[in-house]
């Protein structure tokens, strides 16, 4: 008897197992691009380090790219740029990007507090100075 | 065999009788925000403002229309789920709230998930059919979403 309730639980607990799966995201692929789009050096070279990488076009990241793609930036319209800007404060600021996972991977590309602000603060303003326009 | 398919029924049975009494806490509000979204512009089309509480407003905001199946777990716990993830992500009610900034930003990520099918979220669609939206939809929110960012940006 034991023995059977034992074993009745297997497939109630495969269920809920089932339920709790989830998909796991794809790595990102590691490539430097040249971009130029007039912005500060110092930012450019944390957006090239924490961003680039998945977000440019020779990237192997479909689903980042499509979302934000810095090698078509001159591309968006200027209510796409606003919004842009203002998800890149938004995402680097909840430490939403870089995604824990490619921190795992690639440790040196960590954005530390410091530089978290200054492309926040970038982007900020950036994004005001083109609704000023 | 056969006794260990009517035992594991049994315990199916059984706990889902009991996590029946397990009850979450209904997203349903009674006042209307004066900063939600369709408050703060009224003006717009009513064919649009009916997208948008047909396709959106179950999980963005702060009033969900449940389907019969919702006060049963443990669909009420998977969907409580969806409707705290929805609101966390983004809430109408509180649209009115918002700086400019990121008024233009929630405008033109509107514009963006329902042109790339990421929102409504399919397995919502599948359950919802009167919510799926059209081409003519979507493109009546972009155009809707658009001038009214371009008019938010011409304001300042």
């Amino acid at each position: 008897m034991k023995k059977t309730i034992l074993i009745s639980i297997i497939p109630v607990l495969a269920i809920f197992l089932f339920i709790a799966a989830q998909s796991p995201t794809p790595a990102p692929v590691q490539i430097t691009e040249d971009i130029d789009l007039g912005w500060p050096e110092d930012v450019m070279t944390l957006l090239d380090k924490a961003c680039f990488d998945c977000h440019t076009a020779d990237a192997g990241n479909i689903k980042a790219k499509g979302s934000l793609n810095f090698s078509k930036w001159e591309g968006y319209k200027l209510t796409k740029k606003i919004s842009k800007l203002n998800g890149i404060s938004e995402e680097v600021k909840e430490k939403n990007m870089p995604p824990n996972k490619y921190i795992k991977k690639y440790p040196d590309n960590a954005l530390t507090d410091e530089e978290i602000t200054v492309i926040t603060s970038w982007a900020n303003a950036e994004a005001d100075k083109l609704m000023e326009e | 065999m056969k006794r260990i398919g009517r035992v594991s029924l049994y315990i199916l049975l059984g706990s889902f009788i009991f996590i029946q009494f397990l009850r979450t806490e209904k997203n349903v509000s009674d006042e209307v925000s004066p900063f939600d979204f369709l408050e703060v512009n009224a003006d717009m089309p009513d064919m649009l403002q009916a997208s948008f509480k047909t396709s959106c407003y179950d999980c963005h905001s702060n009033n969900t229309n449940y389907p019969w199946y919702a006060h049963l777990a443990p669909f009420s716990w998977i969907i409580d789920q969806h409707i705290r993830n929805g609101k966390s992500e983004m809430n109408f009610a509180g649209y009115g709230t918002l700086d400019d900034r990121h008024k233009i930003g929630l405008l033109d990520e509107i514009c963006e998930a329902v042109s790339d099918s990421t929102m409504p979220p399919q397995n919502y669609l599948m359950l919802h059919r009167d919510a799926i939206l059209s081409p003519e939809d979507i493109t009546a929110i972009c155009e809707w979403t658009e001038t009214e960012a371009l008019g938010i940006i011409r304001k300042k």
